[in-house]
C-alpha cells in the first residue's frame, strides 16, 4: 500500500527499529534454512563428537592454558556443552527446526481455520454451532496445556507430532475472524450478486469472500509465528517437544539448565538469546507493518488483539 | 440477571461434559496404567484383580457412566501413584499456585499501570520509546527463559563472581512458610518472600509487557477524545484529566484482559513451578503426566476448566460494573 509514491521497501528502509530488525531475521532466516551446509560440524551425530572437547567455553573466554582442542578443523566459537558439541552449530540446526515449526504450523492452521470460519460464517446454522462450539472448548483451556496433553500421550514420532499438536490449538484465531468477516461479507451486494448469477457456494466462499477477509488474517499469522516459535520452545524445554534427535533452540536450552547452575553458562545463553532475536525481530516487524499498513489502526487494537 | 447467569451455568456444564468425554476417551487409550502400578513379575491373577479393583475390566460406557456419577459428587477418583483422591491431591496444590499467580498479578499491575500511562502521556518521548520496545522484549522472552536468566543472575552470578552487588535470591521451594486457616502461605515471612521474588517476577514479566502495551494503547486512544479536551479546557489538572477521567474509560478492556489473563497465568504457572521447584499444582500436572496417573491429569484439566469458565462468567459481570451502558448476553 504505497503512500505519496513510496514503496513499503523504501519506508522499511528508512525505519530505524524495523530495518535492523529486517535483518536480524532475514541473517537468520538464511542461517536457519542453509544450517545443514554452512555448520561446521554436524552436532546431531553423536559420531562427530569429540567427548574430549566438552564443555570448552566460548572462544574469548578461553585462557591461555587451556588444552588445544581435539577435533581437527573447528573453532568452538560459541564454545561446546557437556557432549563435547559445538554450540554454534547447534544453534544453527536448532534454528532451523525452531523455524520449520513455526512456519509449518501457521501455514497449515491459517488454511484450516481460515477455511473452517468461512465455511461456518457462510453456510450457518447447524455447521456453524459444531465449529464454533469446538472453538469455544479449545479456547476454554490455555493452549499450552492442549497441547501439553496432546503431546504427553503421543510420545512417539518426529516433528509431525509437535506440529499437530500445536495447530490444534491455533487455528482458532482464524476461524473466529474469518467467521466474523465472512458474516458481514455475505450481506454485501458482490455476494448477492454472485449468488444471483447462480454461482456456486464453494467458489463463492474461496473466490469472492476469501480475498476480502485475508488483511487481518495475515496480521494474525504474523503475530502467530512469533507466539508458534515461542510455544514450541516452551514444550521443548517441558520435555514434550521436538524429539532428541532434531532439537530444537527450546530443547538446547533445556539440555543446558543443570550445566547453567555449575557456572557454564553458555550452553544455554547463547540459545535463548538466539530464541530471542528470532522472536523480538519478528514482534518489531510485525509492529512496524501493521502502524505502516494500517495507520488508522490505533495502538490499541493491536495491543488487544495480541492480549488475546 | 439471573437468567443470563443460569444460561452461562448451563454453557459451563455443557463445556465440562464435552472435555471429561474426550479426556477419558484419550486418556484410556493411552497406555495401560495397571502394568505401571504392578511389579514387573506380576502373575495374570495379580493383573486382573488391579484392573477389576480400578473397574478398568468394564465397558467404556459403564466406566464413564461410573466416572461422571462419582464426579457429581466431588469425586474424581482416587490417585494411582499417591493413593489419595484426586481431588484432595489437587486442592492441596492450589493455594501454592494461586500465590504464585496472584504475585505475579500484583508485580505486572503495579508497574504496568505507572508505566503504560507514562508512555500514553507523551507517546512520541524518550521514555515512551524505551518502555515500548523494553515491553515488545518482554513479549518475545518465553517464560521459560525469563526465568533461567533470573536464576543466572540472582542465584548463579553473584556466586561465581562473589559479588555483593547482585541481591543473591534462592532458586527453589517456596521457603518458610506461615499457616492460616490450614493452608500454608510464604508471603508472611521475609524468607518466604525472597523465595517467592523470583518465580513471581518470572511469571508476571511476560504479563507486564501485555498489560502495559494495552494501557498505553488504550490510554491514547481516549485522551484523543472530546471529552478530555473538554475536561482539559476546564482548567482541570493533568493528573485528574488522565487519572479520572481518560484511565476510567480505558479500564474496561484492560479488565477485561487482566481477567482473562489471570487463567492465563495459573496455566503458564506450571512453566514456572518446573524451574523453580515451586510445590503447586502445575508442577504436579507435570509430574502426573510423567508418572500416567490418569485420575490427577483429569482433575487437574476439569478444574482448569472451571477456574478459566468462571473468570470469564466473572469479567462479563465485572463489565457492568465498570460500564452501567454493558448488557451481559448468555
Amino acid at each position: 500500500m504505497a503512500r505519496g509514491g513510496d514503496s513499503l521497501l523504501r519506508r522499511l528502509l528508512r525505519d530505524r527499529a524495523a530495518f535492523p530488525a529486517a535483518i536480524v531475521l532475514s541473517v537468520m532466516l538464511f542461517a536457519g534454512i542453509c544450517a545443514p551446509w554452512i555448520v561446521p560440524q554436524d552436532s546431531n551425530d553423536p559420531g562427530e563428537l569429540e567427548l574430549w572437547d566438552s564443555l570448552r567455553p566460548p572462544i574469548w573466554s578461553l585462557s591461555d592454558d587451556d588444552e588445544p582442542q581435539r577435533a581437527e578443523g573447528i573453532v568452538y566459537l560459541l564454545g561446546t556443552d557437556d557432549q563435547g558439541r559445538d554450540m554454534l552449530s547447534a544453534i544453527l540446526l536448532g534454528l532451523r527446526v525452531s523455524l520449520l515449526v513455526g512456519f509449518s504450523v501457521v501455514a497449515i492452521s491459517s488454511v484450516t481455520g481460515t477455511t473452517l470460519g468461512i465455511i461456518a460464517g457462510y453456510v450457518g446454522g447447524r455447521v456453524e454451532m459444531i465449529i464454533m462450539r469446538i472453538a469455544d472448548i479449545t479456547l476454554s483451556f490455555p493452549s499450552i496445556l492442549v497441547a501439553l496433553f496432546i503431546l504427553s500421550l503421543w510420545k512417539e514420532g518426529g516433528l509431525e507430532r509437535v506440529i499437530i499438536a500445536i495447530c490444534s490449538v491455533r487455528w482458532v484465531a482464524y476461524a473466529r475472524t474469518s467467521r466474523g468477516c465472512t458474516l458481514s461479507e455475505k450481506e454485501k451486494d458482490y455476494v448477492t450478486a454472485a449468488r444471483a448469477l447462480g454461482q456456486r457456494p464453494i467458489k463463492i466462499m474461496f473466490r469472492h469472500i476469501f480475498p476480502n477477509v485475508l488483511s487481518p488474517l495475515a496480521i494474525i499469522a504474523a503475530v502467530e509465528i512469533a507466539m508458534v516459535i515461542m510455544l514450541e520452545a516452551t514444550l521443548s524445554f517441558l520435555g514434550v517437544g521436538t524429539p532428541i534427535t532434531e532439537p530444537s533452540l527450546g530443547m538446547l536450552i533445556k539440555n543446558g539448565y543443570e550445566d547453567l547452575l555449575s557456572g557454564n553458562w553458555w550452553i544455554t545463553v547463547f540459545p535463548g538469546l538466539a530464541l530471542v532475536a528470532l522472536v523480538f525481530s519478528i514482534n518489531v516487524l510485525v509492529d512496524w507493518l501493521r502502524d505502516t499498513l494500517n495507520p488508522h489502526l490505533a495502538a490499541a487494537a493491536g495491543a488487544r488483539q495480541r492480549a488475546e | 440477571m439471573s437468567r443470563v447467569l443460569c444460561l452461562r451455568l448451563a454453557q459451563t456444564v455443557i463445556v465440562l461434559f464435552a472435555v471429561s468425554l474426550i479426556v477419558f476417551v484419550v486418556l484410556r487409550f493411552a497406555g495401560d496404567p495397571v502394568l505401571q502400578m504392578l511389579p514387573r513379575n506380576h502373575t495374570q491373577a495379580q493383573y486382573d484383580a488391579t484392573r477389576a479393583r480400578l473397574g478398568l475390566d468394564l465397558p467404556l460406557h459403564i466406566q464413564y457412566g461410573r466416572f461422571i456419577v462419582n464426579a457429581v459428587h466431588g469425586d474424581l477418583g482416587t490417585s494411582y501413584v499417591h493413593s489419595v483422591p484426586a481431588v484432595d491431591l489437587i486442592l492441596g496444590k492450589l493455594p501454592a499456585t494461586l500465590e504464585l499467580a496472584t504475585a505475579a498479578m500484583l508485580f505486572a499491575i503495579c508497574l504496568a499501570f505507572p508505566l503504560g500511562m507514562l508512555a500514553a502521556m507523551r507517546p512520541h518521548g524518550i521514555l515512551a520509546r524505551v518502555i515500548l520496545t523494553g515491553s515488545l522484549l518482554g513479549i518475545s522472552m518465553p517464560t521459560f527463559f525469563i526465568g533461567l536468566m533470573f536464576i543466572f543472575l540472582f542465584a548463579v552470578l553473584p556466586n561465581i563472581l562473589g559479588v555483593e552487588w547482585l541481591p543473591s535470591m534462592p532458586a527453589g521451594g517456596r521457603g518458610e512458610c506461615v499457616a492460616i486457616l490450614g493452608l500454608r502461605f510464604s508471603f508472611l515471612t521475609l524468607d518466604g518472600i525472597r523465595h517467592l521474588a523470583m518465580p513471581a517476577m518470572t511469571l508476571g514479566l511476560y504479563y507486564l509487557a501485555v498489560l502495559l502495551r494495552l494501557i498505553r494503547g488504550e490510554m491514547i486512544q481516549e485522551l484523543n477524545e472530546d471529552y478530555v479536551r473538554v475536561a482539559r479546557a476546564k482548567g482541570l489538572s493533568e493528573a485528574s484529566v488522565t487519572v479520572k477521567h481518560a484511565l476510567r474509560n480505558a479500564l474496561i478492556p484492560v479488565v477485561t484482559v487482566m481477567g482473562m489473563q489471570f487463567g492465563g497465568l495459573i496455566a503458564f504457572s506450571l512453566v514456572t513451578e518446573t524451574i523453580f521447584q515451586w510445590p503447586g499444582m502445575g508442577k504436579l500436572l507435570i509430574d502426573s503426566i510423567g508418572l500416567n496417573d490418569q485420575p490427577v491429569v483429569m482433575a487437574y484439566l476439569l478444574l482448569v476448566a472451571v477456574i478459566f469458565v468462571t473468570i470469564n462468567l466473572v469479567v462479563d459481570l465485572l463489565y457492568t460494573v465498570i460500564d452501567p451502558r454493558v448488557r451481559v448476553q448468555a
